[in-house]
């Protein structure tokens, strides 16, 4: 019996292993936090269209957020980042045409940069804040830019989209946040 | 025989390997340090260990103390001025785990998912030392 045993050991690892590839990974890469959870709190100061200089430590900040009772989008980005410039054009899509805010949130972004990506009236965002030392990414778990999450009523967030949004993304959150789905 | 008992009780000197020591690079890391500069040297140490104990999650095994990463920097920062506010390392290990996930830990923690992980090194010798005996004891009498 005992000749057999490091073989039933071999087997039994195999088979741990086998199950836990089957498995998947346990915790989904999909959305993870801060879905459910209410948007972090995060102050930044604001970038100005138009603006070229770098803000100081003088400036004031504002709350990455809008008052509860408003849905909006959160998306992190920089104008050195080619995907984040590419998703411009779906971002507009989604504030022009289904209404709904973009807080865009440049990390290790300068003003001069944004104010040559973004123009004098930005289109594709209600409201720029500037993510000099990673306090937005770093609240929100991002990695990398582009990023989105999409903000309910209640001020929780719904989803998070971990890569620069797709067409199908796009419908994806506006039936999300459309009133006739009862959305939160 | 005598080279099989010998090389087995040498194996545990593998524990006392050190790892490669760790120093943020200074480019990336001036904004964190100007923050613990002016911190108690034991406070700048909690910090310090705190940086060796988080993943850089946009690297391949490093630790956001040894790493150039951006977000490193940023990951260095926040723990350097959340330990300049006083907060416990164990909340800002815990606020960083909510966020990044316990990835993001360079010790894994021991739950039921992570218990092989842990015990496998100790399976592994122990089948390692089954396998010496058996070979030492057909050896006697082979």
């Amino acid at each position: 019996m005992l000749r057999f045993a490091p073989l039933l050991i071999f087997g039994m690892i195999c088979a741990l292993l086998l199950s836990q590839l089957m498995n998947g990974p346990a915790e989904p890469r999909a959305e993870g936090w801060p879905v459910g959870q209410p948007l972090p709190v995060v102050l930044l100061p604001v970038w100005q269209p138009g603006q070229t200089t770098a803000p100081s430590a003088a400036t004031p900040t504002v709350p990455m957020a809008l008052p509860k009772g408003q849905a909006y989008v959160v998306n992190l980005f920089a104008s050195w980042c080619a995907p984040c410039r590419a998703e411009l054009p779906k971002l507009a899509q989604l504030r022009t045409k289904h209404g709904i805010p973009i807080i865009g949130v440049a990390w290790k972004d300068s003003a001069a940069n944004l104010t040559k990506l973004l123009g004098q009236s930005p289109t594709s965002y209600s409201q720029v804040l500037m993510d000099e030392q990673g306090k937005a990414m770093t609240a929100m778990g991002a990695t990398g830019v582009p990023e989105s999450f999409v903000v309910g009523r209640d001020g929780r967030v719904l989803r998070r989209f971990r890569s620069n949004l797709t067409d199908a993304d796009i419908a994806a959150i506006v039936a999300a946040l459309s009133p006739a789905q009862g959305a939160k | 025989m005598r080279l099989a008992w010998g090389v087995f009780l040498l194996l545990p000197m593998f524990a006392w390997a050190q790892p490669v020591p760790e120093s943020p690079q200074e480019n990336t890391a001036l904004l964190a340090e100007d923050i613990l500069a002016p911190l108690p040297a034991a406070e700048q140490k909690r910090a310090r260990d705190l940086w060796v104990q988080l993943r850089c999650v946009v690297c391949e095994g490093q630790s956001i103390a040894q790493s150039h990463a951006p977000l490193a920097a940023d990951l260095r920062l926040q723990v350097a001025q959340r330990v300049a506010a006083g907060t416990t390392s164990e909340a800002i290990m815990h606020d960083i785990a909510q966020h990044y996930g316990d990835a993001v830990l360079m010790a894994p923690p021991l739950n039921p998912r992570t218990a092989f992980l842990w015990a496998a090194p100790l399976l592994f010798l122990l089948m390692g030392a089954s396998l010496c005996f058996k070979y030492a004891r057909r050896k006697r009498h082979g």
